[in-house]
């Protein structure tokens, strides 16, 4: 995709995905803004299609659009607040306010490091000691992937299956009735 | 690059620590599962879970220091799994401090676990160890990925491990707290990573010397100038290690889980937690980002001063023994920092020493704070602490040695580590960290000291049964006076105390008052009473019983090595310690 359609399109998901981050925070219904988070992570989903990464499409839209935002539903629907409930009222006003500020400080720390053309960065491409990117060109997103969770990083991925075997011995620990 | 790697026996030989504990970890959550669980026999008072589990536990500790040993002697010392984890003496060096704490933590455990009636051991052993691991490589870590992963390992079992006392609601305040900010900072860390990432194009390290496995170190080497992506990154990083090793501003965590995570939980994350991420901290910054050492150098410098002077000060006012000891480990970070911003080998070499000797001495500590502790985390405060000497002799003499080793006197290790690492400051060019540091180890002199001057001079409050008796009666008593009904309401104990009073309404209303807050000011303890008293029975009984030999095994262990490494070791092991931190 280039020239004209990529411009379009990318225009088309922007507007829709900022649309539906506004959803999610401005829905009173708990339900609504989950299900518009849904709605945006699988705009980032595409988002990464438009930029030729499928795996990390694939995985956005399996781990997060699917397995955590089912486990949020799940929580919302089971621990359902009554919004009326004194408990919710917002007890930090002053709150929003630094929020606002600190967002503006974000979007224009971003958009001037972005704008100004930050090295991002030819030096950094070039002396990559996994040059990924090699392997993306010739065989593509998802073998590149694969050849390094299994060969340069292999033992990491062996690590990862202890944290869970950890995580899993937490849920059974936190979740047994004393 | 192509990917045509394959794991050699020699990659696994390289963290043969690792696999055994991992081994012994998933053992011993077989053997929970096969170990004979009648339902005559109540679980917590079962031989298994106190012989069988522990003892298994020890050995896998045992097992990874054997192999750290043989690793010192004949390993190679290369970077293993494609330059992901590192087999160098500095990481060595730093096992020995992990698995020291990881051994006292679990000789400690026991008795401990007895006291407080908690089943479930196999899994409280088996996350043990997974937290030793994760310490083990994070402190071994070579690339970004494997210290995440390392730090990840060790956050997620220390979580539970802090909450592990459910009946306890301060354990599981501790371990939610915990959970919540260190997620918090860990999610700073992997943003800094990733910019990290972005600026230079590889997560590993890269060593020195050589262009095996060329990483961060070589791209900076190659372009030292810093792109703003790269001073972000390293500032998102600074935020969680900050953070993991409790530095000011970030140590507000640390009081709150140590106090309420289980003693012999607290006496091992403290040291071990602190040694993987210092060791981690001072290989990314000091080595790994050296070329740009004076992007970052200013900032490190000021958290130590920081962290030095705050936490010295924050220290002196704590009632509770466990939290000046969390307050005192915040300043220890604070020390620990001199030698990241001094750098060199022998700034490298200072922190590995000291880690060694702040292992034995602080959960040494903790270890007899951990005797003292009641089911409901009381116990620990220096009105409980008061008068100890002349109760429990030897558990104070223990206590005090562990504390005057803390505030680094000369023939415990403590004196050693700090000497060691204050010449650090002077040799890194920073004498004002040496004066900043001796003034605030006066400073941290005084609140160990008081602590002993309490347990030593001070005599015990008279036996609470007695006195907490008569308060609600005073109460009964404040409130009656209060409203002109003193003698019909009171107990006899009131009514004698309108009669010391007299009749005189000014006088007695004066007594009353005082009397009144007396009240308040005790109001917690005397709902607790019925539970303390039973506790204190409780702790009698078990001061004779046959369990509590491994708290002594514990205690004895720690002074010993605190012991040696202040006056046999030290020339040996700073030695060892220069030669370590060269190769980080």
């Amino acid at each position: 995709m280039s020239g004209p359609a990529l411009i379009i399109s990318f225009f088309v998901l922007a507007v829709a995905s900022v649309a539906s981050a506004l959803g999610v925070i401005l829905f009173r219904n708990a339900v609504y803004s989950a299900l518009s988070l849904i709605l945006t992570l699988l705009f980032l989903a595409m988002f990464y299609l438009q930029l030729g990464a499928m795996f990390i499409a694939i995985v956005q839209i399996l781990i997060y659009a699917g397995a955590i935002m089912v486990l949020f539903l799940f929580v919302v629907t089971m621990l359902a607040a009554d919004p009326r409930d004194p408990d919710l009222q917002d007890r930090l006003p002053w709150q929003r306010g630094v929020a606002a500020v600190l967002g503006l400080v974000l979007v224009g720390a971003l958009s001037y490091l972005l704008l100004s053309g930050t090295p991002l960065n030819e030096a950094a491409r070039a002396h990559g000691s996994e040059a990924l990117s090699q392997v993306v060109a010739q065989q593509g997103n998802i073998q590149a992937f694969g050849q390094a969770l299994f060969h340069g990083f292999s033992f990491a991925f062996e690590v990862t299956s202890l944290v869970i075997v950890v995580a899993i011995l937490g849920a059974l620990v936190l979740g047994r009735k004393a | 690059m192509s990917f045509t790697y394959i794991a050699s026996a020699a990659d696994w030989a390289r963290i043969a620590p690792e696999l055994v504990l991992a081994g012994v970890a998933l053992l011993i959550l077989l053997v929970d599962l096969l170990l004979p669980q009648t339902g005559a026999v109540p679980r917590e008072r079962g031989a298994a879970n106190f012989f069988v589990l522990p003892l298994l536990a020890l050995l896998g500790v045992l097992g990874a220091l054997a192999a750290t040993i043989v690793l010192f002697v004949v390993g190679d010392g290369q970077r293993a799994f494609f330059g992901l984890v590192g087999s160098d003496w500095g990481s060595l060096y730093a096992y020995l401090a992990i698995l020291s704490a990881a051994g006292l933590g679990i000789i400690f455990s026991p008795a401990y676990l007895k006291r407080l009636k908690l089943v479930h051991q196999g899994e409280y052993y088996a996350l043990f160890l997974a937290a030793t691991l994760g310490m083990m490589l994070l402190a071994a870590a070579t690339s970004f990925m494997t210290l995440f992963l390392g730090l990840e390992t060790l956050s997620l079992a220390l979580y539970i491990l802090c909450g592990f006392v459910t009946r306890r609601q301060s354990s599981q305040e501790a371990g939610m707290k915990y959970f919540l900010l260190s997620s918090f900072a860990s999610a700073f860390l992997l943003y800094g990573v990733a910019l990290i990432y972005g600026a230079t194009g590889t997560t590993r390290f890269g060593a020195r010397g050589t262009s095996a496995f060329p990483g961060v170190l070589q791209f900076l080497q190659a372009h030292p100038q810093s792109t703003t992506l790269l001073l972000i990154g390293i500032g998102l990083l600074t935020v969680g290690f900050a953070f993991k090793v409790s530095a000011i501003p970030f140590q507000m965590w640390t009081p709150d889980v140590y106090e309420g995570a289980p003693a012999p939980v607290t006496a091992f994350m403290s040291v071990g937690t602190k040694a993987a991420a210092l060791v981690a901290f001072a290989r990314v910054f000091a080595v790994v980002l050296e070329p740009v050492a004076a992007d970052w150098q200013a900032v490190v410098w000021a958290l130590a001063v920081l962290t030095m002077v705050g936490g010295n000060l924050l220290a002196l006012v704590q009632r509770n023994a466990k939290r000046l000891l969390a307050y005192s480990s915040v300043a220890h970070a604070g020390y620990l920092l001199i030698g990241v911003v001094g750098g060199g080998a022998t700034g490298l070499a200072a922190i590995l020493f000291y880690l060694l000797c702040y292992a034995f001495l602080n959960a040494g500590a903790f270890g007899a704070l951990s005797a003292l502790e009641r089911l409901d985390n009381s116990g620990c405060d220096r009105e409980d602490l008061r008068g100890l000497w002349f109760r429990r002799p030897w558990l104070a003499g223990f206590l005090a040695f562990f504390l005057l080793g803390l505030a680094g006197f000369p023939p415990m290790a403590g004196f050693a580590a700090k000497y060691y690492l204050f010449f650090a400051a002077l040799q890194g060019g920073h004498p004002e960290l040496l004066l900043i540091g001796v003034l605030t180890s006066v400073l941290g002199m005084y609140y160990y000291l008081r602590l002993i001057a309490a347990m030593f001079m001070e005599p015990a409050r008279e036996v609470q049964a007695g006195s907490l008796e008569v308060t609600p009666a005073l109460a009964v008593a404040g409130a009656g006076a209060g409203a002109g009904v003193a003698p019909r309401a009171s107990g006899p104990l009131g009514r004698a105390a309108s009669t010391r009073t007299g009749g005189a309404s000014t006088g007695a209303a004066v007594a009353v008052k005082t009397a009144a807050q007396a009240t308040t000011r005790r109001a917690p303890e005397v709902e607790q009473a019925p539970e303390t008293r039973e506790q204190a029975t409780e702790e009698g009984a078990l001061a004779g019983s046959s369990l509590s030999w491994t708290t002594w095994l514990g205690l004895g262990l720690a002074a010993l090595g605190a012991l040696a490494l202040g006056t046999v070791l030290p020339f040996w092991l700073v030695d060892l310690a220069l030669k370590a931190a060269a190769t980080l």
